[in-house]
């Protein structure tokens, strides 16, 4: 889910794995074959790197109520993957994939893909995953409404054909080439059991606690009140560190940070407010660690209605947000000045040479040449549909947005549109891009958008970035075909960056901020957490022994 | 008493509303710098600079607080009236025309009474929008209905009333009789239920705020309070300046509002001790003060210079009386006259307001003003009955007679379970009553019973003292003649002093053995009843005498 | 005969207000922008497509026309069926279910406290009107009652679970204990909120006590029992206040609809999962069904406690013991 707490806040002085990302070129992973690696780990048993003793139970405050985690439904992945697994690990937006369910993903020919099964996985109720499961996830996906697992197998990219050849293999092949699939897709889409979900009518009604393959069971979930995860002491990869996961459900941060403080909870998944992570760091009985979430505040502009939709009008626009004066004053100076655009610099995907400066002369001047000028002299500039006013919708429940939006009125209005920040609800919110009943709007955007160099396309098609085929977009859908041309995946990379700076120079949406994430635990409970790109701490492999998350390329070395 | 704490809840609660009105008009003037000026570092403490520090974004607290009274009582004042408005015209309506435009309009109200009032206004609010004037709307459209409520409760009750029945009778028209007789009987309600409306609406808004569904926008100080919340200001110091400042002109606001409307409604409800109280005694009068002679002992009842204020107007001026056993006298004079604070300082049961400044009352030998409360508890009832005003009220209506006076029986005496049930039976037998009475609950006994009842209530622990404060008000006259006949054979049978208290001079001439006049406060006249019927001295004595229509009983039936 | 046709005519009253507020209910929400599969399934990286959404509008009949919706809201009502939410894809019967007990046992527990402390304290503040005592309590009182719910809320964790470490910040069970310990653990979360609740709904229940006690004592009656020489604590108790609670009683129906409101602020700041909050976030996910299901039992609930107090009055009042019960008061007090 893409409604994040938008908080954040401090970057330390960047993460040292930030600074040595490749710049000219994403690590050619066109085989990954590291078979037997885990299996030796799994040997190895389960020597945890920390050093403290392994609690019984762990208390973790999560903010909302996502529902025993039927995966069509409220999915969290931090949570969901405590259940499930994937056959690639970690996610699309670690730099450096593993096989995880499978022991090799192999990239035969440009649209081919042979996958190779552990043999000693269990799901939680004792069958055995066979290929069977696999093929019966992708075929599966195509048809229920998923939305995100969907379209990155019926459209980017296109599994075509998916075929069982033994207990343990299975091929796919792709309607066009697919060189992203194995360290993209596969580590994007869970394996889901088969004869769990075959025999289900209506898929999106199932609210039976989930049967996976992962490290911890979701034994009970009391709506509004909590989840309860036992271990599964059977987990292929190595027993998990802490027998109970206790996830009471706490909406409001203050609540949270007040439980952590008083140590009714040991961690909590929300990030620490900006104002608190002082206070917190200089607790005794409290640890903070910055973490590098892959997400952003980002101003929306829609693209169907004049002017908005002339790229040089939108080029103006974003030249005239002054992302430093957001990030001092409302971030506190916290985080990164979002001079990089879209999609995150975070992500091993991104083109690192994007740069989106604020300009406030050429701005007007651009606006002047497009024809909008200030002819009545109120200061708001006039157009074809008379004065350049708009209303900034943004959700009322969370003040920093709405602080972020008033100021992005105010620098509007320096260069002579007239803009104004409106507050409505987050029901409402939710409901603008699918009604497009908007001029500008501010919403904040997860690591699947912001990460994952499939959905950066998808987002083209779903009415968000922008939406084809419905509204012709000549410049990207020459790209977009090259893009599919492009059978290696650094010719991939090398459209993909074209296409991020096309956006950049004509965006949708402004990045606005680019958040630095602080989660505070309790040290004396647990100090195994690890940060995983794109997933805080609260993940699976920060509960799982440290050579495992390792072995993975799961985690970001710790500095400490 | 009462009257100068409402003054002072009033004079509170204006004040503090007079100067946060101000505060609000003049935000401008006072506030220290532009409200939406970023002037300081964000999340600064409170410095000479910033005396509240400033907010998440810079701006000055004490600015944001200042400008804040503006947002809260506009929001708070436009909905309250808004609602005062329409609630008030639907109750007035609905209460005056009864029928069944009265019952589709409260049908209506139940609805909205009904209906959760917070998660409604969400609901509305989401429908509306964001927005100031959608705010006050949505706060105003959830409580009119409690205004419509209670005005209509009132006009039904102010239609009861004697003077509008009779505007109805003669066929007074409802555009007259409304506005002329029925609104400004209830005018004193609507104030109070603005004020409680804008209280109501002050608190709705932070709520609202506070979920994150008011306009954030706008700087109230249920805003301001929703963002410290937001912004940790409950988890670091800037709790004290930023989340009870806003707290704290929330709480002053709505007080200051509950204030008002508690005096008003005060000043609507005045409380018994302001209903008595005499006028002050006159100095020509004075000189020719009768009385009778100090006595120390044996007389039941003995009143001995008794002088009696209410704050500084004298009710009973040097008053001299006595009551010999067997004896009924009978004190008499117009209300206001001071005899019902003479009957009600020989039980110990002064108003508040009222103290004894002089002389002083013996029941059986014991200075009553001088009595503890344990001591004047064990008088009551043991030595001296009481049968108080108002005989059709006198009885609590949630308890059965027999429960009634078997309490009176046992305040004084231990007994069981079934000696007290005897002794109500052989009480009520006394007062001419059925022993299986005592199951019956007030209100299902006639006026008469319940005087007879009230009657042995005041004989149950056998007293020698009976002082009855005007027993046959409210009674009709053949009642009248039975209760009182009662009385006389009570004092013959049990040898009890009787004072009976009347503004009905032939009422009680009858059965008295002596006759007191009382005006102004004093004790004008006293002497055997049949002298003072036939020749009275007082000039006062004569004008009550003769203002007095005769009705004659015959003789033999009152014996 | 006559009493078996007012009461019949008090049932349609019942009914009728009961209808009314379900179709304003039904048609509140419905007006409001926003769509609840939109906002479930839609999104900016999720989004189902524009087909697939409208599939799962008309797997919960959501597609039909406004008319046809509520046509089916009242088919499915009649069959106790109050539909799928659409949030937790779980009936709504079974949801509410889940949540009601705890809003219960909170709004339950305020209301009998405020009940109790309100009309103690009026009775106090009344028997010596005026006094010191009197002008101290009713300020206290007053103050109390001008708080914002949210901000006593916070500032009783911050006191009692931050700085005195009393009672839990938070939830409504401790989610780690079990049998005899998980009710004790029940118990000492109710606490704070409980105290939150009845704080903020004291205050009007005070004041008609305190009205009402103040009218009560001015009566004849309290003469008459004072002067039988009985303690004043039995004055107090047995005659003052026995009547002063009758309008206080009737009231009392009326509180339970604030009380509901104020569980919404309650629930959110204590993370308490209730009827009140789950109301917001229906709300805010446009989740109708719920939404529907949930107004329908608040209103029920309202119109029930006003039954109930229209059925029990007689035991506290004689005067309306016999057949004139029902009339004698005024109507859904």
């Amino acid at each position: 889910m893409t409604r994040s707490a938008d908080t954040p806040a401090t970057t330390g002085p960047g993460r040292s794995w930030t600074c040595s990302l490749p710049l000219h070129g994403v690590h050619p992973v066109r085989r990954v074959a590291f078979a037997v690696l885990a299996a030796a780990l799994v040997a190895g048993g389960c020597s945890a790197g920390t050093g403290t003793a392994q609690p019984d139970q762990l208390r973790i405050a999560v903010a909302e109520d996502f529902g025993p985690l039927n995966i069509l439904n409220q999915s969290e992945d931090p949570l969901t993957f405590l259940v499930y697994d994937r056959l690639v690990a970690p996610s699309p937006y670690a730099q450096d994939p593993q096989p995880w369910l499978a022991t090799e993903v192999r990239n035969v020919d440009p649209k081919t893909w042979m996958i190779s099964l552990r043999e000693d996985v269990t799901w939680h109720d004792g069958e055995p995953l066979t290929a069977q499961d696999v093929a019966f996830t992708v075929s599966w996906f195509k048809e229920v409404p998923s939305g995100t697992y969907t379209h990155h197998i019926t459209t980017v990219p296109h599994i075509a054909q998916v075929e069982v050849l033994d207990t343990y293999q299975v091929r796919l092949t792709c309607a066009y080439a697919c060189p992203f699939l194995g360290t993209v897709t596969l580590a994007h889409v869970p394996i889901m059991p088969e004869h769990i979900w075959s025999g289900i009518e209506e898929p999106t009604r199932h609210t039976e606690l989930p049967v996976g393959t992962g490290p911890y069971r979701l034994v009970s979930h009391e709506p509004g009140q909590g989840y309860r995860f036992e271990a599964n002491p059977d987990y292929f990869a190595g027993e998990p560190l802490v027998e109970t996961l206790l996830m009471p459900i706490i909406p409001n941060p203050t609540t949270t940070f007040t439980a952590l403080r008083t140590g009714e909870i040991d961690a909590a998944t929300q990030f620490l407010p900006p104002e608190l992570v002082e206070q917190f760091r200089n607790a005794d009985d409290i640890e903070v660690i910055t973490t590098t979430p892959l997400q952003f505040p980002e101003l929306r502009i829609n693209y169907r209605r004049a002017p908005f939709d002339d790229p040089e009008f939108r080029r103006a626009l974003s030249m005239a947000i002054d992302r430093r004066e957001l990030n001092d004053t409302v971030w506190l100076g916290k985080g990164r000045v979002a001079d990089r655009g879209y999609p995150h610099p975070d992500s091993p995907w991104t083109n690192p040479e994007l740069r989106t400066t604020y300009q406030p002369q050429a701005a007007r001047q651009l606006l002047d040449r497009l024809g909008f000028t200030d002819a009545d002299g109120d200061g708001v500039r006039e157009g074809p549909g008379g004065p350049l006013s708009y209303t900034i919708y943004v959700d009322g429940s969370v003040p920093v947005r709405v602080r972020a939006t008033q100021l992005v009125a105010e620098q509007l209005r320096e260069i002579g549109i007239g803009a104004r920040a409106e507050t409505i609800d987050t029901g409402a919110l939710s409901n603008l891009l699918d009604s497009k009943e908007y001029d500008l709007y501010l919403d904040s955007i997860g690591a699947h958008g912001v990460a994952d160099p499939t959905q950066f396309i998808m987002s083209h098609f779903s009415g968000y970035l922008w939406d084809l085929p419905e509204v012709p977009y000549p410049a990207f859908q020459a790209l977009f075909g090259e893009w599919k041309a492009a059978e290696t995946i650094e010719a991939r990379a090398g459209v993909s960056w074209r296409m991020q700076e096309l956006f950049n120079s004509r965006p949708t949406a402004i990045p606005l901020h680019y958040p630095s994430g602080e989660l505070g635990y309790r040290p004396e409970a647990y100090d195994g957490w690890v940060e995983s790109p794109g997933y805080g701490l609260v993940h699976k492999w920060s509960l799982l022994p440290r050579e495992v998350a390792q072995g993975a390329g799961a985690i970001l070395e710790p500095g400490r | 008493m009462t009257g100068t704490r409402s003054r002072r809840f009033a004079t509170a609660g204006g004040v503090t509303l007079v100067l946060l009105i101000t505060v609000a008009l003049a935000a401008p003037l006072l506030a220290p710098y532009d409200p939406s000026a970023r002037v300081g570092t964000p999340f600064a403490s409170p410095s000479g600079a910033h005396p509240l520090g400033t907010n998440d974004i810079g701006q000055d607290l004490l600015t944001t607080l200042i400008f804040g009274a503006r947002i809260s009582l506009l929001v708070g004042i436009v909905a309250a009236l808004a609602a005062t408005l329409v609630g008030t015209s639907i109750g007035v309506v609905a209460g005056y025309a009864r029928g069944w435009v009265d019952a589709a309009v409260m049908r209506l109200v139940d609805v909205v009474l009904a209906l959760p009032v917070l998660p409604l206004t969400i609901v509305i609010g989401v429908f509306l929008g964001p927005g100031l004037s959608t705010q006050i709307l949505v706060i105003a459209s959830v409580i009119w209905a409690g205004t419509a409520r209670e005005l209509r409760a009132q006009v039904l009750s102010v239609r009861e009333h004697d003077h509008i029945q009779a505007l109805w009778a003669m066929g007074g028209r409802a555009g007259h009789v409304l506005p002329r007789h029925v609104l400004p009987a209830v005018a004193p309600l609507v104030v109070p239920q603005f004020v409680l409306a804008t209280k109501t609406a002050i608190l709705l808004e932070a709520s609202l705020a506070f979920l994150g569904l008011g306009d954030i926008t706008a700087k109230s100080w249920g805003t301001m309070l929703s963002l410290a919340q937001a912004r940790s200001a409950f988890l670091t110091d800037a709790w004290l300046w930023w989340v009870v400042p806003p707290g704290v002109a929330i709480a002053v606001t709505v007080l200051s509002f509950a204030l008002l409307a508690y005096a008003f409604e005060e000043r609507a409800r005045p409380s018994l001790a302001d209903r008595f109280g005499g006028s002050p005694g006159t100095a020509d009068l004075r000189s020719a003060v009768p009385g009778e002679p100090p006595t120390s002992g044996g007389d039941p009842l003995v009143i001995d210079e008794l002088t009696v204020a209410y704050r500084d107007a004298v009710a009973v001026d040097r008053m001299r009386l006595r009551v010999a056993p067997a004896e009924l006298v009978a004190l008499v004079g117009q209300s206001g006259s001071g005899k019902s604070t003479v009957a009600a300082a020989s039980t110990g049961l002064l108003p508040a307001a009222a103290r004894i400044t002089g002389g002083r009352v013996l029941v059986c030998g014991q200075d009553v003003a001088a009595l503890g409360p344990e001591q004047l508890r064990s008088l009551r009832g043991d030595r001296v009955g009481l049968i108080p005003q108002e005989a059709m009220s006198a009885l609590d209506p949630v308890r059965t007679i027999g429960d009634q006076i078997a309490e009176a029986v046992t305040a004084h005496r231990r007994m069981g379970r079934a000696a007290v049930r005897a002794r109500v039976g052989e009480l009520l037998s006394v007062v001419s009553l059925h022993p299986d009475r005592a199951r019956d609950y007030p209100h299902q006994l006639s006026g008469g019973m319940r005087q007879r009842v009230v009657i042995a209530i005041a004989l149950a622990a056998g007293p020698e003292l009976l002082i009855a404060d005007e027993p046959t008000s409210g009674l009709d006259v053949l009642v009248q003649a039975e209760v009182l006949d009662l009385l006389d054979g009570l004092r013959r049978r049990l040898r009890l002093a009787i004072l009976v208290v009347s503004h009905d001079l032939p009422v009680v001439e009858r059965i008295a053995d002596r006759i007191a006049v009382m005006h102004a406060g004093q004790l004008v006249e006293i002497g055997p009843a049949g002298r003072i019927r036939a020749e009275p001295d007082h000039p006062y004595t004569r004008r009550l005498v003769e203002a007095t229509p005769r009705l004659r009983l015959p003789e033999a039936a009152s014996r | 005969m006559s009493r078996l046709r007012r009461a019949l005519g008090r049932a349609g009253q019942y009914v009728l207000v009961l209808v009314a507020a379900t179709t304003l209910n039904f048609l509140l929400p419905h007006l409001a922008p926003g769509d609840p599969v939109t906002y479930r399934y839609g999104g900016q990286t999720a989004a189902l497509t524009p087909e697939q959404l409208d599939e799962v509008r008309a797997s919960y009949g959501l597609d039909a026309g406004l008319p046809e919706q509520y046509w089916s809201f009242w088919a499915g009502l009649v069959r106790g069926d109050l539909g799928v939410s659409i949030g937790y894809s779980r009936p709504v019967l079974a949801v509410l279910a889940e949540r009601l007990p705890w809003t219960l046992a909170l709004v339950g527990v305020a209301t009998l406290l405020a009940f109790g402390l309100g009309t103690l304290l009026g009775a106090v503040a009344a028997w010596r009107r005026g006094s010191r005592r009197d002008v101290g309590i009713v300020t206290g009182v007053l103050a109390l009652d001008a708080m914002p719910g949210f901000w006593v809320g916070m500032l009783l964790i911050s006191v009692f679970s931050v700085e005195l470490g009393w009672f839990p910040s938070y939830g409504a069970a401790a989610i780690t204990a079990d049998g005899a310990a998980e009710w004790v653990g029940v118990a000492q979360r109710m606490v704070l909120p409980v105290a939150t609740l009845t704080l903020a709904s004291l205050g009007s229940i005070f004041l008609l006590a305190r009205a009402s006690m103040t009218s009560v004592l001015d009566e004849a009656f309290i003469r008459l029992a004072r002067s039988k020489g009985i303690s004043e604590r039995r004055l107090a108790v047995r005659h003052a206040l026995r009547n002063a609670l009758l309008p206080v009683y009737t009231n009392l129906t009326l509180a339970v609809g604030t009380l509901v409101s104020g569980a919404v602020v309650v629930e959110t700041v204590f993370a308490y999962p209730g009827i009140g909050r789950m109301i917001y976030e229906a709300v805010i996910a446009r989740d109708y069904p719920l939404l529907q299901g949930a107004f329908l039992l608040v209103t029920v609930g309202v119109l029930a406690a006003n039954l109930l107090a229209d059925l029990t009055y007689p035991l506290l009042d004689p005067r309306v013991r016999r057949s004139e019960a029902v009339e004698a008061r005024e109507p859904a007090r």
